[in-house]
């Protein structure tokens, strides 16, 4: 990517401009044009995943809640039935909502990412289409290059 | 008379139309699921059953949503960069016959 540099002291459409830096950081754009595919692959997975295992609760809860009282009452501390409570509460009031809203955060961090990439090839759009302008001449008596009148 | 022809359309742009119709179905669904649950509330063994595997299905539904919302602005980043593009090809050629003119 190119970027015009400006220089100290240079006035630019009748302002002062600011200089660019010497070096500029790591920027936002960058990152994010790496980011949002990742992360909108995470947050398909984990919210598939936390689908399956909301089916595997059900299975286990249907097991469960099919017993009579009694079946229920006289279950073993170490069997199945009380696994399957278990296994039902673990999951369905245990870890799977904040998973799902763990997976809903990976995909709204992907439309943020994809929010700044918009932006970055906005800019450096920007930037690459003024260059074939730079060496256009100014007019004192125009705020607009006179070979631009016609934009 | 040039004659152009215009680019396809992204593909994600239809792509993100049936994930969108699809995520309010589930969301739709789970709300009408929710509602006849609802009316038996009491039937403790029922809503556990039914809610272990009614929420996630709900949060899909959002979880398509959201991934319309991504595959639409991507759809956006496309022909934002086609046009840029499109735009960095033909300025310079613009701006010299606007200089010769001049």
């Amino acid at each position: 990517m190119s970027t015009t540099t400006i220089h100290a002291g240079v006035r630019v459409a009748g302002y002062q401009s600011r200089p660019t830096p010497a070096k500029e950081g790591l920027r936002m754009s960058d990152v994010a044009q790496r980011m949002w595919q990742p992360m909108l692959a995470m947050g398909a997975m984990v919210i598939a995943a936390g689908i399956v295992l909301g089916v595997i609760s059900a299975t286990h809860a249907n097991d469960y809640f099919g017993l009579s009282a009694s079946a229920i009452a006289g279950a073993p501390a170490d069997g199945s039935i009380v696994g399957d409570r278990a296994f039902f509460e673990a999951v369905t009031n245990g870890f799977l909502p904040p998973l799902l809203f763990l997976g809903l955060g990976f995909l709204l961090s992907g439309v943020t990412f994809l929010l700044a990439t918009i932006l970055g090839t906005l800019r450096d759009g920007g930037a690459t289409s003024s260059a074939p302008s730079a060496d256009l001449r100014w007019t004192s008596s125009s705020r607009s290059p006179r070979s631009c009148s016609r934009w | 008379m040039t004659q152009q022809t215009l680019p396809a359309v992204p593909r994600q742009s239809s792509i993100s139309s049936v994930l969108a119709a699809v995520g309010l179905m589930l969301v739709m669904a789970s709300l009408v699921a929710g509602v006849t649950l609802s009316v038996d509330a009491l039937d403790v063994g029922e809503t556990s059953r039914t809610m272990a595997w009614l929420f996630p299905v709900a949060i899909g539904g959002i979880g398509a949503l959201l991934t319309a919302v991504i595959l639409r602005f991507s759809a956006i980043l496309a022909s934002l960069r086609l046009r840029l593009d499109a735009m960095r090809d033909h300025l310079p050629a613009l701006i010299d016959t606007n200089q010769r003119e001049s």
